[in-house]
């Protein structure tokens, strides 16, 4: 048995859980699709790492990500991170003398400034999902392309065509005029990643020195055509993460090897062998009207959350409060 | 002008054990002014009984007219103020038109009108009881002294309540429910600043200060500066064609240059609220200032209404203080 440290980022589109040694090499790392079912995507990761890795056990584990308090719930950790610090510690780890961290992801988007190691500033989009993978994902679907395949195809493109990329429908609007009037398909993806970099420098960066070395991560980056916009429009080149579709989750784990708190014992392999679902009531008990979710596990609650005032979660753990 | 106006036709009933109740929207209480009345008023006649919060979530009325454009803030309140009329035999809810001089926006000013027209037109509401909106206008001889008497004449006329005592003596200084010390142990201070029913209202803000003080953090608000030091502060910013002259505008200013500078703090975090012009406007202002600072207070502006999900908010915050921390990442 040798150990390891595991991250798990439950995001928006896709679910990711990364393993490491207790070196902090990489042992494995899983992008799995989430499907809107994260405890079926944590467990499938978990799977995975385990089926190729039998012989491991858990030291800590940390999750990020939107669903990382449900993660957390799942396999039995108190180390949950937001986003912005897992992703600055994977940046970190892996280029130290990272400036500027560019990272989008299924429906999020963030730059983190970076000054001697330290995250300094951030911004993240808010409401408008314009601009990030999932907005990517449905125009790509849209022409019949995969993902992968619209990055390419734009990158043969010499001419990309003006389209708005401050929202999502005038952009497939203009997406959907130019084919009508006939204009190549190259042109037209190669101007929608030219207005999603333009988008994210005007509303994310928002005037945001952007120092170098600059690291892209998240799995827009990816697209090779995103990175070259981006390059042409800083002026500046871009360090690719060589993990980037799992930096969150990168990040987890390098969290959960600096743990010095005693956690409690891993029990997200009982995720394999068990039966665990959600169910979500709304709280009535004052105007905020919580939809309060419970994990169930094999048929009795065992954890409940988003109860922003802790009432119900804190009956869980006497003495914690609600997030 | 407006003492006790609307909901025509409809009179007083005193409740079987002959207590009054009177509601007064919780929003609104965060207001210093409107806090000050509130103490006042209670000192004048200790035998009524205040309610201030909406119910529980079932039992909360639908509120019919829209508001248009307006803020959720502002929403918010009428939806309170028209869940409190089930409940009480008189409805207060103050026209704050200037406060310490400066104007309040146009959509608190027109406030009890908007409450007193979905209490109208709402059909599932039994009971309208009448609404008393003295004015509050700081400007004229009366201030804050000529609305409590507004107030007291209108709960003495309509309700048949007698003053406990000289009016003049019930009107102090408000007392405020958070500790406003401006002292910073521990970790250090992080100054909110927004309108105040932004900062103080845990639906609004989204539980925002209890996430910060969670941290080991205390919060600050510009509430603990006087308004006339905020205000002078605020002053060196008059270079527009015209000057800020919204009240709350004046103290988030003052306040964010006091903090920055007079006495900084670990960070500042302004909350506002998706549709109001006033904190767009500030957006801009606190964020230019920010830019020009040789050494900044970390800066974090939050619109709260833009988040559904508690998670999204933690994480803004959770980072934001992982940065004051100084959280080592490599």
């Amino acid at each position: 048995m040798h150990e390891i440290f595991l991250g798990i980022d439950v995001g928006s589109v896709t679910t990711k859980v990364v393993a490491l040694s207790r070196d902090l090499s990489l042992l494995d790392s899983v992008y799995l699709r989430t499907f809107g079912n994260p405890i079926r995507a944590v467990a499938k990761g978990l799977e995975r790492v385990k089926t190729s890795h039998p012989n491991i056990q858990v030291a800590a584990v940390a999750t990020t990500g939107s669903g990382r308090t449900l993660a957390a719930k799942l396999v039995g950790t108190s180390l949950v991170k937001n986003e912005i610090t897992t992703h600055t510690l994977a940046a970190v780890h892996i280029l130290p003398e990272v400036q500027t961290i560019i990272e989008i992801g299924g429906q999020d988007s963030k730059i983190i400034i970076v000054r001697d190691r330290l995250a300094v500033d951030f911004a993240m989009n808010t409401v408008c999902a314009a601009g990030t993978g999932s907005f990517l994902d449905q125009q790509a679907g849209r022409l019949g392309l995969d993902v992968e395949e619209l990055g390419r195809l734009a990158l043969t493109s010499d001419n990309p065509l003006p389209i708005s990329g401050r929202c999502t429908v005038f952009a497939e609007t203009d997406m959907i005029h130019k084919q009508q009037v006939g204009e190549s398909e190259a042109d037209i993806v190669a101007g929608l990643c030219r207005s999603l970099v333009r988008n994210y420098l005007a509303t994310v960066a928002k005037g945001k020195r952007l120092a170098a070395p600059l690291v892209f991560q998240g799995g827009v980056a990816a697209n090779p055509a995103i990175v070259r916009e981006f390059e042409r429009q800083i002026g500046q080149p871009l360090t690719i993460s060589p993990h980037f579709g799992v930096t969150g989750a990168y990040g987890a784990a390098l969290l959960a090897s600096r743990s010095e708190e005693e956690q409690p014992p891993f029990r997200g392999f009982e995720l394999l062998e068990r039966n665990f679902h959600i169910e979500s009531f709304l709280c009535g008990e004052c105007e905020e009207g919580c939809s309060v979710l419970c994990l169930y596990r094999d048929g009795d609650c065992i954890a409940h959350w988003n109860d922003r005032c802790g009432r119900y979660s804190a009956a869980d753990h006497p003495g914690a409060t609600g997030s | 002008m407006n003492t006790a106006a609307a909901a025509p036709g409809r009179s007083f009933r005193r409740l079987p054990e002959d207590i009054m109740n009177i509601g007064l929207p919780e929003e609104l209480l965060h207001l210093e002014a409107v806090r000050s009345l509130h103490q006042g008023l209670g000192r004048l006649y200790p035998e009524v009984r205040w309610h201030h919060s909406q119910p529980r979530r079932s039992e909360a009325p639908e509120v019919i007219i829209s508001e248009g454009d307006a803020c959720f803030p502002f929403k918010k309140t009428i939806r309170t103020s028209c869940s409190l009329a089930g409940r009480a035999d008189a409805l207060l809810v103050p026209r704050l038109v200037r406060l310490d001089g400066y104007l309040m926006c146009p959509n608190f000013r027109g406030l009890p009108d908007l409450v007193a027209l979905n209490l109208e037109r709402s059909s599932s509401e039994p009971r309208r009881p009448p609404l008393i909106s003295p004015l509050i206008d700081e400007q004229g001889p009366g201030g804050r002294r000529g609305s409590l008497k507004q107030a007291m004449e209108a709960l003495s006329g309509t309700l048949g309540l007698e003053p406990q005592l000289d009016p003049a003596l019930a009107l102090t200084e408000a007392s405020n429910p958070e500790d406003q010390s401006t002292a910073c142990p521990g970790k250090g201070c992080i100054a909110l600043l927004g309108h105040p029913y932004m900062l103080g209202d845990k639906r609004l803000n989204s539980r925002i200060p209890e996430i910060i003080r969670s941290r080991g953090y205390r919060t600050i608000t510009p509430e603990s500066v006087p308004f006339a030091r905020l205000d002078r502060l605020a002053s060196e910013r008059d270079y527009y064609a015209k000057t800020l002259y919204w009240r709350f505008a004046r103290e988030t200013l003052g306040g964010y240059i006091y903090f920055s500078r007079e006495q900084p703090v670990s960070g500042i975090i302004f909350l506002v609220s998706f549709n109001c012009g006033l904190d767009a406007l500030l957006r801009v202002e606190l964020a230019a200032l920010h830019r020009r600072s040789e050494q900044p207070v970390p800066l974090l502006t939050h619109v709260s209404d833009e988040h559904t999900q508690q998670e999204h908010v933690v994480t803004r915050i959770e980072a934001f203080l992982d940065i004051l921390d100084g959280l080592p990442h490599a």
